[in-house]
């Protein structure tokens, strides 16, 4: 045989004693190699030759395919062609539409990014959000935009950000909205530091899904809820206020594009739905909350993987384990509460935000318990009120 | 002639419809091309170049083709060994688009010996990888399978055993192989 022609006069038994002695050989220290050959290939030198180069192979193959991703990543990224041009930047001082002064960057998504800009016309600090201008640039954006601003614009809430304006700069060719400027930190950088106590991560929830509540109740639905754009405002009772609703939506023009690429929706907090190309409801936004309160409660979200969407396909393919495996200390009821919001079929869950929060309600800690004790204490009163009525009524009389 | 991309239902029919040891239905490929190219473009508008992960979007691509219905398992092989050979093609027709470029250049033979070094080793390392496998497909069709999949899908051992179906130390093996046969085979190859 010889080692410059393809193997393929080869028998299936010639190839597979050489790799049976291959892998035998490789299992042995260097040391015992040569000998071990010699033995196992007695009167085969052509075999004992053809093993020995292959070790020898062996021993500089490592790396040869050992970073697939190295030459993968690029091709992927050619595979998409060009590019996107990056996010255009906004500098401190920069004036927006002759009338928002840029004041400092607040962050960076994957739909645009936030600065704090001062108001010239009005005197007030504004929430400046940039939007992409390929999520613009699409067709019937605009009035998508208008739209769906319009509608969001009808929830007055104060769990919910309130949007102001929709306007397009001509001459950077780019939309912005202004909202309310709200200090504080996201939901996801507090999380960063730990798990939040359960109390707390309760009232958090319970904020969330009263500004669902509200939006749902004006047929708006967030598709886009994740914990970074929950904010945890700086103010004494540190509200949590919900971020960016009716955007994903009114970006969403081309529904395949959404839901195929990550463009708007983050996997890591997609519904099944969602990622499987069915409508967004209520129910989806349901299902995204029970997922901040899984991440709230137990540090963690209930699929990891190596990428969000090897996450996404668990969370499609398997039922979310109990947040209890987690975080033993989580009330049973608590637990069953969150498990219900991430049932796979969007018909298991609660129907709409409003529906979670009066079952969170209905758990021990949770507003019923307060409302026990108001109405007993309430109860007291009145009857002490009429004890003292019947006291003083005969001395009255 | 196709209205619409298609169903998960009417995706697993055609992988049902490839039978075990066959190449991937050529149906299959153009689908999974233009998912995973429109899958890629979406995600290079949220991540830089550097961090697109092909093993990522072939999973995606699986999600969005199949969808969460549990598929058999022979679908499952189907599928990925079909992702890993769309990869494969991709991969291999822009670095020959590459390479054509360098031999305009006619500086080629200095620049591939050179290239081998330092500059662009992964086209030609590529291309020769991939001569070296269509011998090993045709002598051990098994192995090359490994290969394909772990370097074309970018699947871990335990995901390459788990879509073949057979022992993660077996596919350890295969690949270790798989490896020092095909070091040999490009360096047998006349250079240049």
């Amino acid at each position: 045989m010889t080692l410059d022609a393809p193997r393929e006069g080869a028998t299936a038994g010639d190839w597979s004693r050489m790799w049976s002695v291959f892998h035998h050989a490789v299992d042995l220290p260097a040391a015992e190699r040569a000998p071990y050959l010699a033995v196992a290939c007695a009167g085969d030198e052509e075999l004992r030759g053809q093993v020995a180069e292959l070790l020898d192979c062996h021993q500089q193959s490592e790396g040869l395919l050992d970073a697939p991703a190295r030459f993968l990543a690029e091709a992927a990224a050619e595979l998409a062609g060009a590019p996107l041009p990056p996010l255009p930047r906004l500098a401190a001082g920069d004036v927006v539409a002759s009338r928002f002064e840029v004041r400092r960057e607040l962050g960076s998504g994957g739909m645009g990014a936030v600065y704090e800009a001062l108001d010239r016309e009005l005197g007030a600090a504004v929430a400046l959000k940039t939007l992409r201008p390929e999520v613009a640039a699409r067709r019937d954006a605009r009035d998508r935009f208008r739209r769906e601003i319009h509608l969001a614009r009808r929830v007055t809430h104060p769990n919910v950000c309130r949007l102001f304006d929709l306007f397009y700069d001509d001459s950077r060719q780019l939309p912005f909205l202004t909202m309310e400027l709200l200090p504080g930190e996201t939901l996801a950088h507090r999380l960063a530091r730990g798990p939040l106590p359960v109390a707390e991560a309760l009232e958090v929830a319970r904020r969330v899904a009263a500004g669902l509540a509200a939006a749902h109740g004006a047929g708006i639905v967030h598709r886009d809820l994740t914990s970074g754009n929950v904010i945890l405002v700086d103010d004494r009772e540190r509200r949590a206020v919900i971020t960016d609703f009716g955007l994903a939506t009114a970006a969403d023009l081309d529904v395949r594009l959404t839901l195929s690429g990550t463009l708007l929706g983050t996997p890591s907090y997609m519904a099944p739905e969602q990622l499987q190309g069915g409508a967004a409801s209520p129910a989806t936004d349901v299902y995204a909350l029970g997922l901040l309160l899984y991440e709230m409660t137990c540090g963690r979200l209930p699929f990891t993987a190596a990428t969000p969407w090897a996450a996404a396909l668990q969370r499609v393919a398997q039922p979310a384990p109990s947040p209890r495996l987690h975080q033993p200390d989580l009330d049973p009821r608590w637990a069953a509460v969150i498990s219900r919001a991430l049932e796979r079929d969007p018909a298991s869950r609660h129907r709409d935000a409003g529906e979670l929060v009066a079952d969170l309600a209905e758990a021990p800690g949770g507003a019923e318990g307060r409302r026990r004790w108001l109405i007993a204490a309430l109860v007291t009163v009145v009857m002490a009120a009429a004890l003292l009525a019947a006291l003083s009524w005969p001395g009255g009389g | 002639m196709d209205s619409g991309p298609p169903t998960p239902r009417e995706v697993s029919a055609i992988l049902s419809s490839v039978s075990d040891g066959e190449a991937p239905a050529e149906r299959l490929l153009p689908l999974l091309y233009d998912e995973l190219r429109k899958l890629a473009r979406a995600r290079l508008a949220r991540e830089r170049p550097q961090s697109l992960q092909p093993t990522a979007l072939v999973h995606e691509a699986y999600l969005r083709l199949l969808g969460g219905e549990t598929q058999s398992f022979a679908n499952r092989a189907h599928f990925f060994a079909a992702a890993a050979e769309t990869m494969r093609r991709i991969l291999i027709d822009r670095a020959r688009h590459r390479r054509r470029q360098k031999r305009g250049g006619g500086r080629f033979a200095v620049e591939l010996e050179e290239g081998l070094l330092t500059e662009e080793p992964r086209d030609v390392e590529l291309l020769a990888v991939d001569r070296a496998l269509e011998g090993l497909q045709r002598q051990d069709p098994a192995m090359a399978q490994v290969v394909l999949l772990r370097v074309f899908a970018g699947l871990t051992v335990e995901e390459a055993a788990e879509a073949m179906g057979t022992s993660p130390r077996s596919v350890d093996r295969s690949w270790q192989a798989a490896r020092a046969w095909l070091r040999r085979e490009i360096e047998r190859e006349p250079k240049g």
